[in-house]
């Protein structure tokens, strides 16, 4: 043998036993890419299947209708709150409770053979402190299922509970909640109480989403709730008092395919009125959804409808989030002249998104305006859904 | 290295082909060797411990309970009370699909979901979370999973559980990347699901748990007794230490593979330098210093070691490929489910088999290329001048021999299973340093023999042998280690199958066992139908039953399995005591427990000690009455009787009967009728007494063909070292049979002298390998496996495995020997001659 045949045949017998090995040691498949969170209108709007629909107005009774709907696909329990504490600092808060069905309930249950976790009911939670003198803000999730007791909905008395968070009546109120939440060094544990008494939405509790009948959902909210109790920030207890929302709604389907989103605003003025509208945003259309609809409500308590039409918009502003790369409007001029009412609506915090299963701004916003030429503040909170799926 | 000398050393290597590719095949194989056992134990050891961390994702601590499971009413409390977050219930079991045993964790996807395991990313609740929910019998699992068990998406499909058939349905697909191994035959079911598919209703096979050390502690205040956190790393170390022993063994006989490679090396390079003893000199006398020499010869051995390691890498690669399912198969069939599919191909341990394969030639290329270096810058010494000098090196190889051989000795008084390997190390090492002695001894008389009776051409053959013993006695020495270890591991392992043998035949005593067919649980057998025992008792012809039920419970030395007994007839008989004596029986079936051999060796308990299990309602402290021979898990066994176990655990399951049958009782017609009795609905295992003695030794050796197939690659790599020291030794003798054959010899004279001369050297390593092969088996089996197994072993010497070894060495040698003989006898004397 020559020996520059072997020299040949030294360097290929360790090529073959080097890729070899590289072969075998070669990096596992890439992880497959994480799914992008879901956007709050796909989960409003897939096929209602087997649900109840939402057909006709119904008087609301309490405090039976604070209980759970199991015949319809969705409801949820939402509270949010502008607070202060000792010293005046200001608190943005959110607790909301959401009930899906995964599948419309089977007429008769097979009992005796099922595991106590067989179930189509799921709970999510949703717990948000807007810490606003810091400029910081802290969204939560959770979920559980409707099985063991691990969370579910009880009328009477009142008790909503996804693990230890918990939406409860207060005793001998009859307008009243206590909020119960915490996890690590966060936490709020609230007492409400009804200034005035729920309202109806849209037409007598009835809230159309869209033309096709069904498309719509019960829906009743608490204006304003005065509200005292104490918040955890980084552990540290906060004796705070102030006021709150709850809106309460239910339905099966509720948006078509048509709309992009929606911007809700709830708010609380100091002459003690209070205005909700709910902006239904179309796909390539400038002009609002016509089901758009909201309410104010007079100092009293005299509620007074407002047609899509009888509130002007304007976006003044938009924040980017870095987080996900979604821009969302931040800054409103809403005028309703037949209320002879201008109002500028900013943000208390300009990143209050929550990027969790469901991805969606929610926030405290303050309010500086005119009533009837008089000046008029307040304070209140802003929803914003269906500003981009994926980043 | 000087550039003249690497040129000088390449044509001489290249000039030697044959010896070449010898020296790389014996390194190869012996680095090979190494390298794949050294592999295939890592991946079974990353399997376990994937299989525990891998599903771990985030989760920090498991919370156990008592062996039937969790009460999953402590999770809805811990959640819903204690506000405890990032928990997971689990419920694990096992299911057959054609072959394969699958593993199944039920999950709550929806905790699932804050962890982010098994691919429940937020986000997915209207995907695979509300399927697996809302869909009977719904699984997850990994693409390749569904391969492997022949499934597509969407597809219902049939396995079995404890024996009765049940349709799953493949409902989602989740990547399995971030859990690497552990993902493969793996079922993600709802945890609902899995209650109703397992039936355990109620139950949770433990909690996942991601906890602060501050949670750690106020979390264990709030635990119920019997119950337990443990972390995760915790889980597989007990998993590892309970297979420790296993994979300790496989190392050992790696390493023997190894040391014959080491001899080849020696032989090799030892040749080369006493080959060209004239050119060395020559070289030292034209200038070459000896620095330069010795660097020249131990730059061949390590370019020779270098190719072989690389080929033996490769090699040892692909050998560990069909090697882990030997090490997976055994280790299901001792220890635990256990799917190892794919090869854990760690840097270290590649590259432990390069240092390994390289510092071995070191090693090897020593002695030869001293020699070389110490060679005189003068014409080469008269080859007898270097047979004399190594004489020399013979008192001192002996002394050495015979140092560690004592010193193997020692090794044995500490107490401990790497010592006693240790311990057969030196002394195969010893052994193999006498052979130069033992060889002498041996050859002298023989050659006397031979000449008194046959004459001059007869013994030329044995001085042939033993005139270059420098040369021959690596050769003998690698084949008599080779053969030794066949017989001790021979002896070994059929001294272990008669003690197994004969246990099962006292052991068993029913006269018929039921089972359930399939894995169930990692902590609890499965479980009998209940009205099935009810109904075997009363069958006509059965005068008794015994009963059994397989659980594992914490104790003082961590899980321990507990074998809960309900005697019959003749248990008694079944259970023989190390120390016969005593009322311990009378004391079991009175509250006292006993352990198995193994058990009590393991943990250092006998008659008379205390043992501490965990039982359901806390810590209880049991007599131990005595320790029974059990050959059937080298982790052994707590027994208890049945009435005991239900006082301490609510668990009245039974996982397996024995049936004793009255005096003239038939045993076909029975067994129909168990059979009938079963009905349809689960899959029992109904074996007469003598069918599942066969079945078990079956599995017996099936756990033993790893060591078969490892003894067969010793005696290859022997192989190889017999043949190259046989082409060196012929070659070198190439003019003194050109001289033989000048002077008349036939070339079919000398083919039988060649071969004489080989049989020879076979038979020698043979009766040599006799002694050192009773040693390592008396090491084997009276102390590696008491100390590795906790097992006694009684001894068996099967005559065939001595005569097939001295059998297997004169044949290997003469195998070895037939090329050398043919390339000789072709060989124009006179050209042989014109070589000088």
């Amino acid at each position: 043998m020559k020996p520059r045949r072997r020299h040949w045949l030294v360097v290929s017998a360790l090529l073959a036993g080097g890729a070899l090995v590289v072969w075998l040691a070669r990096p596992p498949e890439p992880p497959t890419a994480a799914r992008p969170a879901l956007e709050p209108v796909s989960v409003l709007s897939a096929a209602g299947g087997d649900f109840a629909r939402v057909e006709r107005p119904r008087a609301f009774v309490f405090p039976d209708d604070h209980g759970a709907h199991r015949d319809f696909r969705h409801e949820w329990w939402y509270f949010t709150g502008n607070l202060h504490g000792p010293e005046g600092q200001p608190l943005g808060y959110q607790l909301t409770l959401f009930r899906f069905a995964l599948a419309a309930e089977p007429a008769a249950q097979v009992a005796g053979q099922r595991s106590a976790w067989a179930t189509r009911q799921v709970y999510m939670g949703h717990l948000a402190l807007a810490d606003i003198g810091s400029g910081r803000f802290f969204p939560l999730q959770r979920f559980a299922r409707e099985a063991l007791g691990l969370a579910g909905a009880e009328a009477d008395p009142l008790r909503v509970w996804l693990y230890d968070w918990e939406i409860a009546g207060l005793p001998g109120v009859e307008h009243g909640f206590r909020l119960r939440a915490r996890e690590g060094g966060l936490g709020v544990d609230l007492e409400l109480r009804a200034e005035k008494p729920p309202i109806a939405q849209g037409d007598a509790g009835v809230s159309r989403k869209g033309p096709e009948p069904g498309n719509a959902s019960h829906y009743y909210s608490y204006t304003r709730l005065a509200t005292r109790g104490t918040v955890w920030l980084d552990g540290q207890a906060r004796a705070v008092s102030g006021a709150s929302w709850m809106d309460r709604e239910w339905g099966s389907s509720a948006l078509g395919p048509d709309l992009a989103g929606w911007d809700w605003f709830a708010l609380q003025l100091e002459d003690g009125s209070e205005l909700m509208f709910y902006d239904l945003r179309r796909r390539g259309e400038p002009r609002r959804s016509p089901f758009s609809s909201g309410v104010w409500v007079a100092p009293a308590g005299r509620a007074v409808t407002l047609a899509p039409e009888a509130v002007e918009i304007e976006v003044r502003a938009h924040w980017t989030s870095p987080r996900t790369g979604v821009r969302y409007p931040s800054r409103w001029r809403l005028a309703v002249p037949e209320l002879a009412l201008e109002l500028d609506i900013r943000p208390r915090l300009a990143d209050q998104e929550l990027d969790l299963a469901v991805r969606y701004w929610e926030g405290a916003v303050a309010v500086e305006g005119e009533r009837a030429a008089g000046p008029v503040s307040g304070v209140g909170y802003v929803e914003l859904a269906g500003y981009g799926a994926s980043p | 290295m000087n550039r003249a000398l690497a040129r000088l050393s390449r044509r001489y290597l290249a000039a030697h082909p044959l010896q070449l590719a010898l020296a790389v095949i014996g390194i190869g194989l012996g680095v090979a060797v190494a390298v794949a056992i050294a592999v295939a134990s890592e991946s079974a050891r990353t399997a376990m411990r994937l299989s525990v961390e891998g599903i771990a994702g985030p989760v920090t601590h498991r919370l156990w309970g008592p062996p039937q499971g969790i009460d999953e009413s402590l999770y809805v409390e811990l959640r819903t009370r204690h506000g405890l977050s990032l928990a997971a219930p689990v419920l694990e079991g096992f299911l057959r699909r054609g072959e394969r045993t699958v593993r199944v964790l039920g999950v709550d996807p929806l905790a699932e979901l804050e962890i982010g395991r098994f691919g429940f990313a937020v986000g997915e609740l209207d995907g695979g979370t509300s399927e697996l929910m809302t869909t009977p019998g719904a699984v997850a699992l990994t693409d390749a999973t569904a391969r492997a068990l022949e499934v597509e998406l969407g597809q219902r499909f049939a396995v079995e559980v404890a024996g009765r058939s049940r349709l799953l349905t493949a409902r989602a697909l989740f990547g399995g990347s971030a859990l690497g191994a552990a993902a493969e035959d793996l079922l993600v079911m709802d945890i609902g699901a899995a209650q109703e598919l397992f039936d355990q209703r109620g139950r949770l096979s433990w909690i996942d748990l991601t906890l602060e050390p501050a949670e750690l502690e106020s979390l264990g205040r709030l635990l119920p007794a019997g119950h337990k956190l443990e972390a995760v790393g915790a889980r597989s170390e007990t998993l590892e230490s309970i297979t420790r022993g296993f994979t300790l063994n496989l190392r050992a006989l790696s390493l023997l593979a190894l040391a014959v490679g080491a001899l080849l090396i020696y032989n090799t390079l030892s040749f080369s330098v006493v080959q060209r003893r004239g050119q060395l000199g020559a070289l030292r006398a034209l200038g070459a210093t000896r620095g330069q020499v010795f660097a020249m010869v131990m730059g061949e051995s390590l370019g020779v070691a270098a190719i072989g390691t690389a080929l033996g890498i490769g090699a040892g690669i692909l050998l560990a490929q069909g090697l882990v399912h030997l090490v997976a198969r055994t280790i299901n069939d001792l220890y635990f489910v256990l799917s190892v599919t794919r090869l854990d191909l760690d840097p270290a341990v590649l590259a432990q088999g390069v240092a390994l394969g390289l510092g071995v030639a070191v090693i090897a290329a020593m002695v030869p290329a001293l020699e070389a270096a110490n060679t005189r810058p003068q014409l080469a010494l008269a080859r007898s001048v270097i047979e004399q000098r190594s004489r020399r090196l013979l008192a001192w190889s002996s002394m050495l021999g015979l140092g560690l051989l004592a010193g193997g000795a020692l090794l044995l008084l500490p107490e401990g299973f790497v010592w006693a390997l240790a311990a057969v190390l030196l002394m195969m090492l010893g052994c193999a340093f006498l052979t130069p002695l033992a060889a002498a001894g041996i050859l002298v008389p023989v050659e006397r023999l031979l000449r008194r009776r046959f004459g001059l051409g007869a013994s030329l053959a044995a001085r042939g042998v033993s005139a270059a013993l420098s040369r021959t006695s690596p050769a003998i020495a690698a084949l008599s280690i080779a053969i030794a270890a066949a017989v001790g591991m021979g002896v070994m392992v059929e001294s272990f199958r008669a003690t197994v043998a004969d246990w099962l035949d006292y052991h068993l005593q029913a006269d018929a066992y039921v089972s359930v067919a399939g894995r169930y649980g990692t902590r609890q057998s499965a479980p009998l139908d209940p009205g099935l025992v009810a109904r075997v008792a009363a069958m006509p012809g059965v005068q008794g039953l015994a009963t059994w039920r397989g659980v594992e419970v914490d104790s003082q030395f961590g899980p321990s399995r507990l074998s809960v007994l309900g005697p019959g007839p003749r248990s008694r008989a079944g259970y023989r005591l190390l120390d016969p004596g005593g009322e311990a029986w009378e004391r079991f079936l009175n509250g006292a427990v006993l352990v198995s051999e193994s058990y009590g060796r393991r943990h250092g308990v006998g008659a008379g000690s205390d043992l501490v299990l965990v039982t359901a309602s806390g810590p209880r402290t049991f007599a131990v009455a005595g320790v029974y021979f059990d050959y059937g898990s080298d982790r052994g066994y707590v027994l208890m009787e049945r009435g005991q176990y239900l006082r301490h655990w609510p668990d009245s399951v039974i996982s397996a009967l024995g049936i004793y049958l009255e005096a003239g009782a038939e045993l076909g017609p029975l067994l129909d009728r168990v059979h009938a009795g079963a009905g349809e609905d689960q899959r029992i295992v109904v074996r007469s007494n003598r069918d599942l003695r066969e079945a078990s030794l079956r599995i017996f050796d099936r756990t033993f063909t790893i060591t078969r197939v490892l003894q067969l690659l010793a005696v290859a790599v022997a192989f190889v070292a017999v043949a190259s020291a046989l082409l060196a030794i012929q070659l070198e003798r190439a003019r003194e049979f050109a001289i033989l054959r000048a002077t008349g010899q036939t070339p079919a004279g000398l083919w039988a002298l060649v071969l004489a001369q080989t049989g020879l050297m076979g038979l020698v390593a043979g009766l040599l390998a006799l002694p050192s092969g009773g040693l390592l088996a008396v090491l084997l089996t009276d102390v590696v496996s008491v100390r590795s197994f906790g097992w006694t072993l009684h001894w068996q010497v099967p005559a065939g495995s001595v005569l097939g070894a001295l059998g297997l060495a004169v044949g290997a040698a003469l195998l070895a020997a037939v090329l050398p003989a043919r390339r000789l006898a072709r060989v124009p004397p006179a050209l042989a001659l014109r070589a000088e």
